[in-house]
């Protein structure tokens, strides 16, 4: 039984849902979309047992942290304290616009949010720096195809130098874009691989039989 | 004088003339021409659309749409702006017609000033629902073609043919990079990336974790696993913990190594980074679907002296992941890689058929480029012409036309 449970009935749900959601991208008629719509409604209920799942570990995790008084545990204790905070303004008062629970989030966590993505232009920089070294000759066609792309993207540049312009608008349209379309091409073969082995049951990283 | 009457007698003619030539409006509305109705292809039914024809002029307002059912009854269905010369009948679920009737339309051009003309009505059409989506059915060929190559390789492997994949690097470089962090006393960092489960590239990415945690539980090494994604939490934790089981050693797995974080990706960051520059993390992966946040987590990988290694599907992050990482997998490196670590011969066998395609894709692609060359190098005109076929201009641009769409 546990054989049948753990691996046989997930294992041939995997192979018919599978086999019919891949099915149902080429057929639109309703006796065969109908059904699609209704698996695709099932899974609102297993998305909300999911997060709730999800946020249960977190907050036991952060509880078992101030409990054992785990180093930097006021920190759990600040993440519990937010959350029970949001969930309960939540809760009481609404998530709409006009809320405590919105103007929280505007005031708080938006700020937040932009100051970690601010970061970005910083990191963006340093990784850059590193990037264009010229020490390989990779990376000097790296630094010389940046440099064009970069100049001949500026308007004022591209006035006074058309060909720098030109070769900018070159290298985007032809090298970009060919190697750009084949690394999706690639991705979606492999994307193609991954979902058969799947629905085959040939990828034992989700099913395994008997452990 | 009599000049004077005789000028005010012509003014006033020509006045006359004008307010009445103004009272029987001399540019009538002109009405749509040329309407169509036709079943919607592709569609689950109920929708049929209408296409008309009129010239453009300043004067256009809009184009107001009536249905005409087979008793004769007219009801309005909608309106299409000034510019738009199609417009879809059942785009409004509540007034869409039913499919296997009938139904005639007509058009008609409403002018500034509330002047309107209609067109004649259309001949009549039915909607009806389409069984195969015709636009998608190159893509099911290329699916077919790439199941059955990966049929035949598969039933190879199972009878034991020995199949080469290149080897890919990074998956190399992993086993040292966890070794490393053994050596030095810390953990290791593995980030999913910010996609659920349900997608391919995480379901790689959790594929090649479970390598990645065998190795360090082999090792006694802490791996740390924050996620982004409720969903793929529980089965990152599973995989973890089954690793851990594999080679012995349950007892050291600890479930709050592997954590959902938040979904908010910014803050998501701003957790992982923290992580990293607290534990001082001796080696991260960053294998999955990334966005903006990428740079973050990996440039604070890179402050803290790591050894990274990272795979991304994300054409977009690629530049990013090549400048942080030690080792890095493109694209399809990292299907390749889930494939190769399980040291299977019918997963290598799937690989195997991905090359087969790419090749079939290749000589796809070459054999177009030398066609459209030929053909517009006016080859196949000459062609024609010299054997005597008639208007071998025509002839060759319908070739064209046809084989690359105009």
């Amino acid at each position: 039984m546990k054989r049948i449970l753990g691996y046989r009935l997930p294992a041939a749900l995997l192979l018919v849902l599978g086999l019919f959601m891949a099915i149902q991208y080429y057929v639109p008629h309703p006796l065969v979309q109908r059904p699609k719509e209704l698996i695709l409604q099932w899974k609102q209920p297993i998305n909300a047992y999911i997060i709730f799942l999800a946020i249960g570990g977190l907050v036991a995790m952060h509880v078992r942290r101030v409990l054992k008084r785990k180093e930097r545990w006021g920190y759990s204790v600040i993440t519990l304290a937010s959350a029970a905070a949001m969930t309960f303004l939540g809760l009481a008062y609404g998530v709409q616009d006009d809320t405590v629970f919105a103007d929280w989030f505007a005031y708080l966590v938006t700020p937040i949010e932009a100051t970690m993505f601010s970061l970005l232009a910083f990191f963006v920089a340093s990784a850059a720096f590193r990037a264009f070294r010229a020490r390989t000759v990779g990376a000097t066609i790296l630094l010389v195809s940046a440099s064009i792309v970069m100049l001949g993207m500026i308007p004022t540049v591209q006035d006074a130098i058309p060909p720098l312009g030109d070769a900018a608008e070159f290298l985007l349209r032809y090298p970009n874009t060919a190697a750009k379309r084949a690394i999706m091409v690639g991705v979606a073969l492999g994307a193609i691989s991954v979902s058969l082995k799947a629905i085959f049951g040939i990828d034992k990283t989700i099913l395994t039989k008997g452990e | 004088m009599n000049d004077v009457r005789t000028i005010s007698s012509i003014a006033f003619a020509a006045l006359t003339l004008a307010s009445a030539a103004a009272a029987a409006d001399p540019d009538p509305a002109p009405a749509p021409t040329g309407v169509r109705a036709e079943d919607k292809p592709d569609d689950g039914g109920r929708n049929i659309v209408v296409t008309w024809e009129m010239a453009q002029t300043e004067r256009l307002v809009r184009f107001e749409i009536a249905r005409i059912d087979a008793k004769g009854g007219r009801v309005a269905i909608g309106t299409a702006p000034a510019v738009d010369r199609s417009f879809t009948d059942g785009d409004d679920a509540s007034t869409a017609p039913k499919d296997g009737v009938p139904y005639r339309y007509v058009v008609r051009a409403v002018l500034d000033g509330g002047v309107a003309a209609d067109s004649a009505p259309s001949e009549a059409a039915s909607a009806a629902p389409s069984w195969v989506h015709r636009a998608r059915l190159p893509g099911l060929v290329a699916v077919a073609i790439l199941a059955a190559m990966f049929g035949v390789l598969v039933i190879r492997a199972r009878r034991g043919a020995s199949i080469y994949i290149r080897p890919i690097p990074a998956l190399a470089a992993m086993d040292d990079a966890v070794g490393r962090a053994a050596e030095m006393g810390r953990p290791v960092l593995y980030a999913p990336g910010l996609e659920s489960v349900t997608s391919p590239v995480t379901l790689a990415s959790v594929g090649i974790l479970s390598r990645v945690a065998e190795r360090a539980a082999r090792l006694h090494t802490r791996i740390k696993v924050p996620n982004y994604d409720p969903l793929t939490y529980p089965v990152a934790q599973e995989i973890v913990r089954r690793a851990f089981a594999k080679v012995g050693r349950a007892d050291e797995f600890q479930p709050d190594d592997v954590a959902y974080l938040t979904s908010r990706s910014f803050t998501y960051a701003a957790a992982v980074a923290g992580m990293m520059t607290r534990e001082r993390t001796a080696s991260n992966f960053f294998i999955g679907h990334f966005f903006s946040e990428y740079l973050i987590l990996a440039e604070t990988g890179v402050a803290t002296g790591a050894v990274q290694i990272g795979g991304t599907d994300s054409v977009a992050q690629l530049p990013f992941v090549i400048t942080t990482c030690d080792e890095t997998m493109i694209g399809e490196e990292v299907f390749a890689a889930a494939a190769l670590v399980g040291d299977d011969p019918v997963s290598r066998s799937t690989i195997k058929a991905h090359d087969w395609f790419k090749i079939l894709i290749i000589a796809f692609v070459a054999l177009g480029a030398g066609v459209k060359l030929v053909l517009d190098a006016g080859v196949l005109v000459s062609m024609l012409g010299g054997l005597g076929v008639d208007r071998a201009g025509d002839v060759a641009a319908r070739i064209s036309a046809a084989l690359f769409g105009g």
